[in-house]
């Protein structure tokens, strides 16, 4: 592909007439874990759903794998899969896992949205990727909060997406878990495909990321983990920052909220 | 035999209980709670659909008028309601005030055989419903409970998960604005058989018991349809055994169904 797969040229957005995102830059040539960190409110969620073409910034220009996800956003939201923050979801609705992950399919087809064999093996085949399968008949809200993770990935790979967004999927799940996911998203990412995961926290996704940007209202760093990942750059966002050292490895507590 | 009375009344607790369903999305929508502010608009679209009737001796129904001004005022109010709780409240108020008082400026200058039909909005005998009544039901419950069927996968999407179905693509605000309109057609059809003050016992109980009851969607859908029948049937059995006002005792039934499910999930 010649098309740099994003492209964000000062990109600022408003919401209820407050600045949220001002004048963002960001250039991705080719497919890579990207990881963006910010306290909360920083503006990741607003990012996310900017590329998405959902919320329109009043100044600046992107481009999604070459597209406008504004004028073209029926055809960026094709080649791209999400995963919401989790207490976007309502536990309410009681779904089955298959429901879920075929919702990510049913959704890209026209109304009346009815379900073919086909959607209900790639369904199956998306959620044996997660090891999942076997819960297909299981109520969503009922399983550990790893599996929902499992199950809403799924449901963003089902349509076999160029781009993953992924809002704090990490967040809240055992240090066992997120490894486990982790490991995971490596593979996509050496299928070729193009992650973007949005965490507050650092720990252990760093691992993995090729790129981080460090967010809050704008960009404060941006570069590989080694050169981003400097006491003094992240206390500007998080000035509550503190290291410690467990098992060998250097842990950075961000202290959020009072950021 | 059934008198023509109890058969009609019948047939509307029938129709009734083709509103339950867009009930029970409400509440996985999180938004069942605006519908008695819904219901209450009805005697501001009475009022004024009975003017217009008045003033322009029309053929358009009042009941048009209802069912236009209560989901106009259900869709600004979740539009509003999007920024912000504080919003969503104000407004809901300030548009209760408002329906509220239409009724009443409206109502001290109608003709007397015409303040009749406004109030029967108020307090419906779901005995006394007339033939047009009951066409009027039909079709509109009717109209309700097929564009529930017809976009249940996207009311549940939106349920569920609203920014992915918007990240997918689903115009989540135009289907949210189509869930609002259905219900108020839907509520309209319960006050019209009840009245606006009892309205809320069929509006909200049954669509909380259901949730109680099931887990399962379609199961909810079904349990609260149901509820809906066992109020009218047991409510009607119970005025003709009392002599008490028909609506009444099914507001009344359903209340003690919302009750009896309630007292066994506390025992769970
Ligand atoms: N729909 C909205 N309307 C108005 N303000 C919003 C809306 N959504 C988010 N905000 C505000 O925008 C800022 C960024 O929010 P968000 O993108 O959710 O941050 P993050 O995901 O980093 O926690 C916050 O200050 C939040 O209060
Ligand atoms: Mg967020």
């Amino acid at each position: 592909m010649s098309e740099p797969i994003l492209s964000v040229n000062d990109v600022s957005v408003k919401l209820n007439n407050q600045i949220v995102l001002d004048g963002i830059n960001l250039e991705i040539e080719k497919p890579s874990f990207l990881l963006i960190v910010g306290p909360n409110g920083a503006g990741k969620t607003t990012f996310l759903k900017t590329l998405l073409g959902i919320i329109k910034p009043f100044k600046g220009e992107i481009r999604v794998l070459g597209l406008n996800p504004f004028r073209d956003s029926m055809s960026v939201r094709k080649f791209v899969g999400y995963v919401p923050q989790k207490d976007k979801i309502s536990y309410e609705t009681a779904l089955s896992v298959g429901e879920v992950v075929l919702m990510g399919i049913l959704l890209r087809k026209r109304p009346p949205r009815v379900v073919s064999k086909e959607d209900i093996e790639a369904a199956k085949k998306a959620l044996s990727y997660l090891n999942m399968e076997d819960k297909w008949n299981c109520f969503f809200s009922e399983l550990s909060g790893g599996q929902q993770r499992r199950v809403l990935i799924a449901r963003a790979l089902a349509s076999d997406p160029q781009l993953l967004l992924l809002d704090e999927v990490f967040a809240g799940l055992d240090l066992e878990v997120q490894e486990e996911l982790l490991s995971l998203l490596e593979e996509f990412r050496e299928n070729g495909k193009m992650i973007i995961a949005v965490e507050h926290e650092l720990d252990p996704v760093i691992s993995v990321a090729d790129r981080i940007l460090v967010l809050n209202r704008r960009v404060y760093a941006y570069g590989k983990p080694s050169e981003v990942l400097n006491e003094e750059k992240l206390k500007q966002v998080y000035p509550r920052l503190r290291s410690i050292e467990k098992d060998g490895r250097r842990i950075i507590i961000l202290g959020d909220r009072h950021a | 035999m059934l008198d023509p009375f109890t058969l009609r009344a019948f047939i509307s607790v029938f129709f009734m209980s083709l509103s339950a369903p867009i009930m029970v999305i409400m509440l996985l929508r999180g938004a069942l709670y605006i519908t008695p502010e819904i219901s209450h608009a009805a005697l501001g679209g009475a009022a004024l659909g009975v003017l217009l009737q008045t003033l322009f001796i029309t053929l358009i129904d009042p009941f048009i008028i209802v069912i236009l001004f209560c989901a106009g005022v259900a869709i600004l109010t979740a539009y509003v309601g999007r920024s912000g709780l504080q919003s969503l409240s104000m407004m809901m108020s300030a548009l209760l005030a408002v329906s509220v008082t239409i009724y009443a400026l409206i109502r001290s200058w109608l003709p007397k055989e015409k303040r009749i039909i406004v109030d029967g909005y108020l307090i419906s005998d779901i005995l006394l419903l007339s033939d047009i009544d009951i066409i009027n039901l039909a079709v509109t419950s009717i109209i309700s409970f097929l564009i529930t069927l017809v976009f249940y996968k996207e009311f549940i999407y939106i349920c569920f998960d609203a920014d992915t179905a918007e990240a997918l693509g689903l115009r989540v605000k135009l289907y949210d604005a189509l869930l609002f309109a259905t219900t108020s057609i839907a509520a309209a059809v319960i006050v019209k058989a009840v009245g606006v003050l009892l309205s809320v016992a069929l509006l909200i109980l049954p669509a909380a018991a259901s949730r109680i009851l099931a887990r399962n969607i379609n199961r909810m859908f079904a349990a609260s349809l149901m509820l809906v029948l066992l109020s009218g049937a047991i409510g009607i059995a119970l005025s003709y055994q009392f002599n008490i006002p028909t609506s009444g005792a099914i507001a009344f039934t359903s209340t003690i169904i919302f009750a009896l499910a309630y007292l066994t999930k506390l025992k769970k």
